[in-house]
C-alpha cells in the first residue's frame, strides 16, 4: 500500500513484500506480463517516430533502414514485439466489459457479447490498417 | 494523497491502451514483419511520403504515437510501483516517464513531421545544411542569424 494513501495511519505495520513477490504463481506473472508489455507499445511509437524521421531523410536513408529491418536478428526481435503487442490486445479487450457496462432495454448485455464486439471492431481496424499501408486510400 | 491529476492520467493511458490495441498489432505485422520478408506490398518511400503528408494521416500518426507513450508511462510507472515495491520513489519516477513522454511529444513529434515536409524542400535547404553540418559553417551561419530562418523551413 502506497503510504502517500495513508495519510492519517503513518504508522500501521506493514509487512515487507520481496521485490520478486509476483512470480510465485500463474495469475501473477501474468499480470506483470500485462503490464510490461506497455514497454513494447513504447517500442513501437519510438520506432515509428524514428521510420518518420528517415522518411524525411531521403530514399537512401529509407533503403538502409528495410535493409536494417530485414536482418534475421531484427526480425526476431519484431516478431517477439508482436507476440506482445498481441498480448495486449487481447488482455485490453477483454476487460472493456469491467470499463463498460452496456444497458439494453434494462437489462446488461452479457460480458462476453461486449467483448466479442470489441474483438470484431478489431478485425475491422486491422483491415483499415492494411489498406492504408498497403495503398489502398486514395 | 490522491492527486486530482489523477482521472486524467487514467483517461489518457486508457485512450493509448485502446488505439494501440486496435491499431498496433496489424501495423507491426505489416510494417516491420511482412514488408521486410516480402509477403506484402507496402507502398514504397515515395508513397509512403505523399501518404504521411496528408493531414488526416498526420493527425492519426501524432494521436496514436503521443497516447501509446502516455500509456507506456502511466503503465510503467504503476509496474515499476507494484512490481518492484518503489513507492518510495514515487515522485521521482512520475517525473522521470511523463517527463520523457512530454519531451518526445512536445519537442520531437512536431518536428519530425515538420521533416516530412523538409524532404520535399531539400533542394532550397541543401546549401543551409551542409553549412550546419561543419563547425565553421555553423559560427558563420549563427552569426548571420540564419539559424532562425532554418527553423522556420
Amino acid at each position: 500500500m502506497n503510504p502517500d494513501y495513508t495519510p492519517y495511519h503513518p504508522k500501521w505495520h506493514r509487512r515487507r513484500m520481496p521485490i520478486f513477490w509476483w512470480l510465485g504463481s500463474g495469475p501473477y506473472i501474468r499480470f506483470i506480463t500485462r503490464e510490461l508489455t506497455s514497454l513494447f507499445v513504447a517500442y513501437a511509437a519510438v520506432l515509428l517516430l524514428a521510420q518518420l524521421w528517415i522518411l524525411s531523410r531521403g530514399p537512401a536513408a529509407y533503403e538502409r533502414f528495410l535493409e536494417w529491418l530485414a536482418s534475421p536478428a531484427v526480425l526476431v526481435a519484431h516478431a517477439v514485439v508482436w507476440l506482445a503487442l498481441l498480448f495486449h490486445t487481447v488482455t485490453w479487450l477483454w476487460l472493456a466489459p469491467k470499463a463498460l457496462v452496456v444497458q439494453l432495454r434494462g437489462r446488461r448485455v452479457p460480458n462476453a457479447l461486449v467483448a466479442a464486439v470489441h474483438y470484431g471492431a478489431w478485425v475491422i481496424a486491422s483491415g483499415l490498417v492494411a489498406w492504408f499501408v498497403m495503398g489502398g486510400a486514395p | 494523497m490522491r492527486s486530482p491529476r489523477e482521472p486524467l492520467l487514467w483517461t489518457l493511458f486508457s485512450a493509448g491502451g485502446t488505439i494501440t490495441a486496435f491499431v498496433l498489432p496489424a501495423l507491426v505485422a505489416l510494417l516491420w514483419i511482412a514488408a521486410p520478408l516480402g509477403w506484402t506490398n507496402t507502398l514504397g518511400y515515395d508513397e509512403l511520403l505523399d501518404l504521411v503528408r496528408h493531414p488526416l494521416a498526420r493527425l492519426l500518426l501524432f494521436g496514436l504515437i503521443g497516447l501509446s507513450l502516455f500509456h507506456w508511462a502511466h503503465r510503467f510507472r504503476y509496474t515499476l510501483y507494484d512490481g518492484l515495491q518503489l513507492y518510495h520513489l514515487n515522485q521521482l519516477i512520475a517525473v522521470l516517464t511523463y517527463g520523457m513522454v512530454e519531451v518526445v511529444r512536445v519537442r520531437r513529434l512536431p518536428i519530425q513531421l515538420e521533416g516530412i515536409d523538409a524532404a520535399n524542400r531539400r533542394g532550397r535547404l541543401g546549401a543551409v545544411n551542409r553549412l550546419l553540418s561543419t563547425r565553421v559553417g555553423r559560427a558563420s551561419l549563427r552569426s548571420a542569424g540564419a539559424e532562425g530562418r532554418r527553423d522556420r523551413l
